[in-house]
């Protein structure tokens, strides 16, 4: 029963994870366009509003795929590819990955943006700036 | 050979330097391709680009794509960054040569300004810069119709790079000066020429979104070509006719303009250029247009390209120039069918069959025949980054 439990549990926190992307409760930006973010990740440009964002990589493959699949709209595969191409042409570096408990430290910088789980985020320390629809 | 001291020794001094005070900061990249082709006509030599001297001749060629590189990235501070790239491949000698394919320090300030100084790769075409990195093309190679108008693809110099946002378009600027000098080898002749680039500079200009981008490129260089074999053929002509063909500091430009969507799971990429070079090394304009499809890790696509002459090979001087010139014609199509398989975030494979049709005598980017004959060249690689 417990297993049974434990898997509901599990395939409803699937289902139900909502991603939001974040940024650090002092940065000026209220709300971030999905395009711009799209921009940012893609390596298009790395300021916004003349803001410089350091965006990160969450090692959550769950929240990864989704953000993935809803705002950069490329699989993990194609996203891979694209970014060897920034690499390998000097053009950017590798986006840093964090694991989920770096976030709250991650967020402590200014100008940081991560996605991540909606149901983990500290409204006292992160500003949600774009949900994912 | 080479009189001038290249920017990039400078940079690989100051990289090595660096390396070597903190080597915990550097990050180190491979990359690589190993590829098997066949070409199934034997009176043609099936190479990657005209700098090449082997290739597939009925016989399966394990050199035509293969390659390995290492990249390695200091950061210096905040702003300052040193990258060194250097590559394994066979070379026009067709021997195993390790290179230096960049070297250059990088300077980003925090307004999507970067510069770079350096050696550099040659930015006229889309795929320019990463056309070693497999894993980051969808075709096993990139049209030679196009990429194979202008052949050098390095210079030394500086390049400045500017992107922002107009509401919600992005735009990047690319403008770059320097100079090059390399050795381009006449295969039919067995000739090596080498090839000075001087008052090198370049605008590209990049618009559009994340689905679509339109791009427009202009690249203009000084070249003059010293080889005994053909100082020889143009000491022989009318001076009227030696003006026109000599390659002596000639103003030459490259033109293109290309529109790349990746829209859901569609792509599209369409690159066309035209080059001029007032002597000998003929007028030229080319295009290509590719279209997948992603299902999954698998990305099936087709891809057409054509070259053709803006300027006769076919010329009646009574001298020995109407032979030379004959065997510049490079007019041809290529009609491409292929796959790429994402294995996982490291490691692809593609397949890729070319159907090649020379036009003209002595048609087409490989060493041939004079009366044009069709090719089948099928391509199985496997691109690797670590």
């Amino acid at each position: 029963m417990r297993r049974v439990l434990l898997s509901f549990f599990l395939l409803s926190s699937f289902l139900l994870a909502q991603v939001v992307i974040v940024t650090n409760k002092e940065t000026y930006l209220d709300a971030i366009s999905k395009e711009k973010i799209k921009y940012v990740y893609l390596g298009k440009v790395n300021s916004i509003d003349g803001i410089k964002f350091t965006p990160y990589i969450l090692n959550d493959k769950t929240i990864h795929e989704q953000f993935l699949e809803k705002v950069i709209e490329k699989t993990n595969a194609q996203y891979q590819s694209y970014w060897s191409r920034l690499l390998f042409t000097g053009r950017n570096s590798f986006l840093k990955t964090i694991e989920v408990d770096m976030i709250s430290t991650v967020l402590s910088k200014p100008n940081t943006l991560v996605y991540m789980d909606e149901s983990q985020v500290d409204t006292t320390k992160h500003k949600v700036v774009y949900k994912v629809k | 050979m080479y009189r001038r001291i290249n920017l990039y020794k400078i940079i690989l001094s100051f990289f090595i330097f660096s390396v070597s005070l903190i080597a915990s900061d550097i990050d180190i990249k491979t990359f690589g391709t190993i590829g098997a082709t066949y070409n199934d006509n034997s009176n043609y030599i099936h190479r990657k680009n005209t700098l090449q001297k082997s290739g597939s001749s009925d016989d399966l060629y394990f050199g035509t794509d293969s390659l390995v590189g290492i990249q390695g990235i200091y950061k210096i501070n905040h702003n300052f960054t040193a990258l060194l790239q250097s590559l394994a491949q066979k070379d026009y000698k067709n021997e195993i040569k390790v290179s230096i394919d960049s070297g250059y320090l990088r300077y980003e300030n925090d307004n999507n300004l970067i510069v770079k100084l350096g050696r550099m790769r040659t930015p006229y075409y889309r795929n320019s810069d990463n056309q070693n990195i497999g894993y980051s093309k969808l075709l096993v190679r990139e049209p030679i119709e196009v990429y194979g108008q202008v052949p050098f693809e390095g210079y030394d110099g500086i390049e400045l790079l500017y992107t922002d946002l107009l509401g919600d378009y992005f735009y990047n600027i690319q403008v770059s000066y320097g100079e090059e000098t390399f050795i381009a080898p006449i295969h039919s002749q067995n000739e090596e020429v080498e090839i000075t680039l001087d008052n090198l500079y370049s605008a590209n200009l990049t618009f559009g979104t994340s689905e679509v981008e339109i791009r427009a490129t202009y690249m203009h260089g000084k070249i003059s070509a010293n080889n005994t074999m053909i100082d020889t053929i143009m000491s022989t002509l009318p001076a009227s006719l030696a003006r026109e063909y000599e390659l002596k500091n000639k103003s030459s430009y490259y033109l293109g303009f290309g529109i790349f969507i990746d829209y859901n799971n569609f792509i599209f990429n369409s690159e066309i250029g035209q080059r001029k070079v007032p002597s000998f090394y003929p007028d030229i304009k080319a295009i290509y247009a590719t279209a997948g499809y992603k299902i999954k890790n698998y990305t099936p696509y087709i891809s057409f390209s054509q070259s053709k002459m803006l300027q006769e090979t076919q010329i009646n001087t009574a001298t020995a120039l109407d032979s030379f010139m004959a065997i510049q014609n490079l007019s041809q199509s290529t009609k491409s069918v292929g796959v790429k398989y994402f294995i996982n975030k490291n490691i692809d494979l593609k397949f890729q069959y070319d159907h090649i049709t020379p036009d003209g005598e002595y048609g087409g980017f490989y060493v041939g025949v004079k009366d044009p004959q069709t090719m089948n060249v099928y391509t199985l690689m496997l691109d690797f980054v670590f």
